[in-house]
């Protein structure tokens, strides 16, 4: 298959070199370069499209904001389209190699340009990449947002190909990766927990963020660490010209961004922050232990950046979110905790010092240090079992990468080191006289080393590849103490036969390989083309948890003697087009993937504070596949898309015959649904109210249910057999939002604008899980009747409104 | 201290507020009418008999009962070859005579059904009891605002010192005796609905009640020669000024029989929030010796029991008991006997 495959690609690159010399009889061609920026901000516009008419030649502005394109002695009529942004048309003279730099105006709702996303209007059919989206702030802002929060995760759920374990689970699913298999970036920083409040709102403050990209498939090889996707944030640039503050009071949060210039076009910085206060929401529940208890979080986001020469910059990112919760030991009752108070914390605080070089108009170099920390806590306060456990993962990385920019070439390559130090969990006791016994497990450490190197060349008109390669390396490196078993089989702690000490800095384990991202893209005719992709990508860390969705406490774990890393191989095959002049954008996806080393629980595994969690958990290979069908309409009164994805995950675990899960039969992920549809729709009524509403259909996650019952003990029990065989009734919801933008013509400096949203509009009783009882009273209870529950989370429709203003 | 447990509270807890969900009645469908044999039996260094159930299990959904099996022959030995099989007392009870369990022995129960099946359990020691330190009742008013009745209860605590040696397990329970004064209740559906005439008792009786349904475990993993400290046991209402009589027992039991009820706890007490562990087939300790494919459900346990009897002495200064329900109609004429059985007895327990 991969030997047919590895034909097949250079085949087709023999046919596009020759095809490609063809094209290329233009004689006296100039190499046009500039950026294209906001006219008053001066903001440097990412993915906006640079088209020459006369010649039908439309290039995009990279990653860092520049263009740059060949054209032929002549007359031209540019034209810059941007999202957000009015149309304009620059009359250009070529007589020689130039620099234009291309101001555009930001656009006030004009009726007849309200654009989705961020994308180039034909760039669905003109890039290589596939399984990509880009959302812009703008886009998400229009949605309707829970609770009035406009959030980046619960925005990603309505693409094609991302799932969820269930509302307020934290993290996603992209094409059958579990949540930990995906990369989360803000500006270069990985997130380990997305998610506030559990899982109901994602830590990125819509205020800061400027846009993401999702990487479903086709993911470029300068990223990787990851088995499924990429999901890359950039936050807005700190580039104000002048003092400014916007502002938001939601029902759940509230927040502030403040942003000024230090240095006039030299140094300038924002600073935006966000804070819950729903503890005053609590007060409101009928239920007692609610009231009494406390949830809250905040965020900080802030970035710098310097202009330090016309050729250098440096930009610093920094991060934290915190999440509190706080319950009364009523709550506990059940729980046999002789405590008084619970409290649950979770915070990430990360750090992106990046320095950007540009050696000439084609050539330009990036060099990063990124340090992320992610904790969590469950701290019991009070009385002599109080103890805080306590449980992180700290990332440091040093990244350095070069931009090789030729107009139908460009090369990306350099090279990562990334630390892991991840703290699976200790128990200390914080009483005086405490009556428990502290238990502290051993930092677990690795080194991850890569090197990249991506070229998108254009090998024709209508032929593009992007050939990239990327190596890493990983190793475990000691202090440790790595448990040795009978006959080398981790099933079960009984098999330990000693424990193997490792010194600092030494050896434990280490792994390796090749990840080659290959992409095509063949251009049909100007409307339409075919995509393929492969890529190939190995993950080093992992989350390993015995819940239906992780916890934000949920365990790290480097691959180390017991735990591979995992591998995961993914084809993907698509057609675009485009109808109407780019104004209806068609797209359909196909992939397979499989995944080497996935890893799951035991049943009635028990993975806190466990010294091998090894016996504990079983690694298998997961084999997904899966199509994607999405339509877009992008501009006019009407906009939207839908989108309607078929998928399948399933788990097989059967390492030998003491190591298996569900009998070695292949079962279904936690959160494989396979039929799931979506359609996004907004009506901008003028150039102020817009509204929208949105539909989400999924099929019901897999559970086990009971096959019998039986009376033990004076208890009913419910029996259980095979993993995930059935299923949660299916899901749907209907959103509202009603946006009323500021009046951009109004003289006064407070612009104030309103966002409505109703979440579950028609009040759906949508299962969040099904469940089983059986009573006990106390009672005889041999015909006591066993009882089947369904908790609907969101059993009602939720309104919610956010005043929002800008000075 | 069960940490698992407390995670899942709070986030269940957390995410069912904010959303102001709902639980509702749900029909699954299941109809499946496999049945397993199920084995529930004890021994214990107390003194016997012991007792064995044999039960079938039975469709999930269903009120149905499943008869136990027929023609069942049970066998309770020792490592020492004392062997001796059990009086069946029919629908699957099975009692011992002579066995008296020893400390420090191990127990294997084995269940013959027909000619061809053999099942048999585990080993299972009876391990060295380890004494009850302190009971005590701390008043728990109930706050305003609650949509209890006013009151409170009183909630039953335990010390202990867990010794130093590793791996000790805990399973508490009580059995509550209540003095009762009517024998006899008697509902009829009267002209102006359902009425209800209790009849006194004819002798001082004693109602038993076994705390089904309780599952309060405990472990040394993290707690190893340290103290047992402020064990929850169980809870009365503060309803009368009379005594609530308690047989409280602390029992070491095996690390199987630990995990068993520890996992048998964690399903029963799912709230269905996607951060619980999800339910699994929960293996016991007793197998088909010939065909590994057939499913036994239950356990045979053996363990080392203390036992504390322990007076709830209801009284709080300047709080009256707040009295329960509607009384019902008294007749005080007639009286009616009070049977001996499972749960009545005409016996004051030991130790009042």
């Amino acid at each position: 298959m991969k030997q047919s495959f590895t034909i097949l690609v250079i085949s087709l690159l023999f046919l596009l070199l020759q095809n490609s010399s063809f094209s290329q009889k233009n004689a006296e061609t100039f190499a046009i370069s500039g950026k294209v920026v906001d006219e008053k901000t001066k903001e440097i516009l990412i993915g906006a499209s640079i088209t020459f008419p006369e010649i039908k030649k439309t290039v995009r502005s990279n990653a860092i904001g520049n263009y740059y394109i060949k054209v032929p002695k002549g007359n031209y009529n540019v034209k810059v389209s941007y999202s957000g942004y009015t149309k304009a048309v620059f009359p250009v003279q070529v007589t020689k190699a130039e620099t234009f730099i291309l101001e555009i105006v930001e656009k006030v709702s004009e009726l007849e340009e309200v654009e989705v996303t961020t994308e180039l209007l034909d760039k669905n059919i003109s890039d290589v990449k596939m399984g990509l989206t880009k959302l812009n702030i703008k886009t998400l802002k229009k949605l309707p947002a829970f609770m009035g929060e406009v959030d980046v995760i619960r925005s990603i759920m309505l693409l094609p190909g991302v799932t969820t374990v269930g509302e307020g689970a934290t993290g996603f699913n992209v094409r059958g990766g579990g949540i930990d298999q995906n990369l989360v970036l803000m500006d270069e920083a990985p997130i380990f927990n997305s998610s506030h409040l559990m899982g109901l709102f994602s830590v990125f403050n819509p205020d800061a963020v400027k846009d993401l990209s999702l990487y479903r498939g086709g993911v470029p090889a300068q990223y990787g660490g990851r088995a499924s996707s990429v999901l890359d944030i950039k936050l807005k640039d700190a580039n104000a010209k002048k003092f400014g503050i916007q502002g938001g009071i939601g029902i759940v949060a509230s927040r502030l961004i403040i942003e000024a210039p230090i240095i006039k076009d030299k140094l300038s910085f924002f600073v935006a922050g966000r804070g819950s206060f729903s503890d005053f929401l609590f007060n409101y529940s009928p239920n007692k232990n609610i009231r009494d208890t406390k949830a809250n979080f905040y965020d900080v986001t802030t970035k710098i950046e310097a202009k330090i020469s016309e050729k250098d910059r440096l930009f610093f990112t920094g991060y934290r979110g915190k999440d509190i919760f706080k319950l009364a030991s009523d709550s506990l009752a059940v729980s046999e905790i002789n405590s008084s108070s619970t409290i649950f914390d979770w915070q990430t605080t990360s750090g992106t010092l990046k320095y950007n070089h540009f050696f000439n108009k084609s050539f330009s170099a990036n060099l990063s240090a990124v340090s992320s920390l992610y904790e969590a806590n469950i701290i019991n306060p009070e009385g002599s079992n109080a103890f805080k456990l306590n449980s992180g993962i700290l990332y440091n990385s040093l990244k350095m990468d070069f931009f090789l920019e030729f107009p139908n070439n460009r090369i990306d390559f350099g090279a990562a080191a990334i630390k892991y130090t991840i703290s699976p969990g200790s128990l200390n006791p914080t009483a005086k006289e405490p009556e428990i016994n502290g238990v502290y497990l051993r930092k677990e450490n690795g080194i991850e080393l890569a090197g990249f190197i991506n070229d998108e060349i254009e090998l024709g008109k209508n032929i593009t590849l992007m050939a990239g390669l990327r190596y890493s390396y990983f190793q475990a490196n000691g202090p440790a103490e790595v448990a040795q078993y009978q006959g080398n089989n981790p099933s079960d702690s009984i098999l330990i036969t000693g424990y193997k000490t490792y010194n600092k800095g030494e050896r434990i384990a280490n792994f390796g390989g090749l990840e080659p991202r290959i992409a095509l893209r063949v251009g049909l005719n100007e409307n339409t083309s075919i995509k393929l992709s492969y890529n190939k990508m190995r993950q080093y860390i992992q989350i390993i948890s015995n819940t239906t969705a992780a916890l934000p406490t949920a365990r790290w774990k480097i691959s180390d003697v017991y735990t591979k890393p995992q591998i995961s191989d993914q084809i993907s095959l698509g057609i675009f087009k485009n109808l109407k002049n780019n104004t209806y954008e068609f797209s359909g996806e196909v992939y397979y993937k499989t995944i080497e080393n996935i890893t799951d629980y035991k049943d009635g595994a028990n993975l806190l504070l466990l010294k091998t969690p090894e016996n504990s958990i079983v690694q298998g290979t997961g084999e997904a596949y899966g199509a994607e069908i999405m339509v877009k309409k992008s501009t006019g009164f009407f906009t939207g898309w839908a989108s309607y994805t078929y998928s399948q995950i399933l788990l097989t675990m059967n390492r030998d015959s003491t190591q298996t899960i569900n009998n070695g039969i292949a079962y279904p992920a936690n959160f494989n649904k396979p039929h799931s549809l979506n359609l996004v729709t907004s009506f901008q009524l003028d150039k102020r109210n817009n509204i929208s509403f949105n539909y989400t259909f999924s099929e019901g996650r897999p559970i086990t249910y009971p096959v019998d019952k039986y009376f033990v003990g004076g208890i009913y029990v419910p029996n259980y057999i095979n993993r995930n065989q059935n299923k949660i009734p299916n899901y749907s919801r209907v959103d509202f939002a009603f946006t009323i933008e500021p009046d951009e013509k109004s003289k006064k400096r407070w612009k104030s604008s309103w966002a409505f949203n109703v979440y579950n509009l028609l009040s759906k009783r949508n299962a969040y899980s099904i469940f089983f009882k059986t009573k006990n009273n106390n009672i005889v209870q041999f015909y006591n009747r066993a009882n089947t529950y369904r908790l609907s989370v969101f059993g009602s429709a939720i309104p919610s409104i956010t005043y929002n203003f800008k000075f | 201290m069960n940490i698992n447990i407390l995670k899942k509270t709070v986030i269940s807890i957390t995410v069912i507020w904010l959303l102001g969900s709902c639980v509702d009645s749900f029909d699954a469908g299941l109809n499946t009418n496999i049945k397993k044999l199920v084995v529930d039996g004890e021994i214990t260094n107390k003194p016997g008999p012991y007792r064995v159930t044999l039960q079938q299990s039975s469709p999930f959904g269903s009120k149905d009962f499943s008869p136990p099996p027929f023609n069942a022959i049970v066998i309770i030995s020792d490592n020492l070859g004392n062997t001796e099989t059990l009086t069946d007392l029919g629908f699957g009870v099975f009692e011992t005579k002579a066995t008296q369990g020893v400390i420090g022995r191990t127990y294997t129960l084995e269940v013959r059904i027909g000619d061809k099946k053999i099942y048999k359990s585990t080993p299972q020691i009876i391990k060295k009891p380890i004494p009850i330190d302190k009971i005590y009742t701390e008043y728990i008013p109930f706050k305003e605002g609650s949509n209890v009745y006013i009151g409170g209860e009183f909630h039953v605590f335990l010390d202990a010192i867990d010794p130093s040696t590793n791996g000790d397990y805990y399973r508490w329970n009580y059995t509550n005796f209540d003095q009762i004064d009517y024998c006899l209740k008697i509902r009829s559906n009267g002209d102006s609905g359902p009425i209800a005439i209790q009849y006194r008792c004819c002798e001082t009786c004693w109602e038993v009640n076994p705390c089904l349904g309780c599952i309060y475990l405990g472990s040394d993993q993290y707690q190893n020669g340290k103290k047992i400290n402020k064990q929850f046991i169980g809870k009365f209402p503060y309803n009368s000024i009379l005594p609530v009589f308690l047989q409280i027992e602390q029992k070491s039991i095996t690390k199987d029989n630990y995990f068993y009820w520890k996992e048998i706890d964690s399903q029963i007490n799912n709230s269905g929030g996607i951060f619980d562990t999800p339910p699994a087939n929960i293996q016991g300790n007793i197998y088909n010796i010939t065909d590994p494919n057939d499913q036994v459900l239950g356990f045979f346990t053996a363990s080392g029991v203390s036992t504390i009897p322990y007076r709830v002495i209801r009284r709080v200064e300047g709080i009256q008991p707040a009295i329960l329900g509607v009384i019902d109609f008294r007749n005080q004429a007639t009286c009616s006997p009070c049977v001996e059985g499972l749960y009545r007895t005409r016996n004051k327990p030991a130790g009042f």
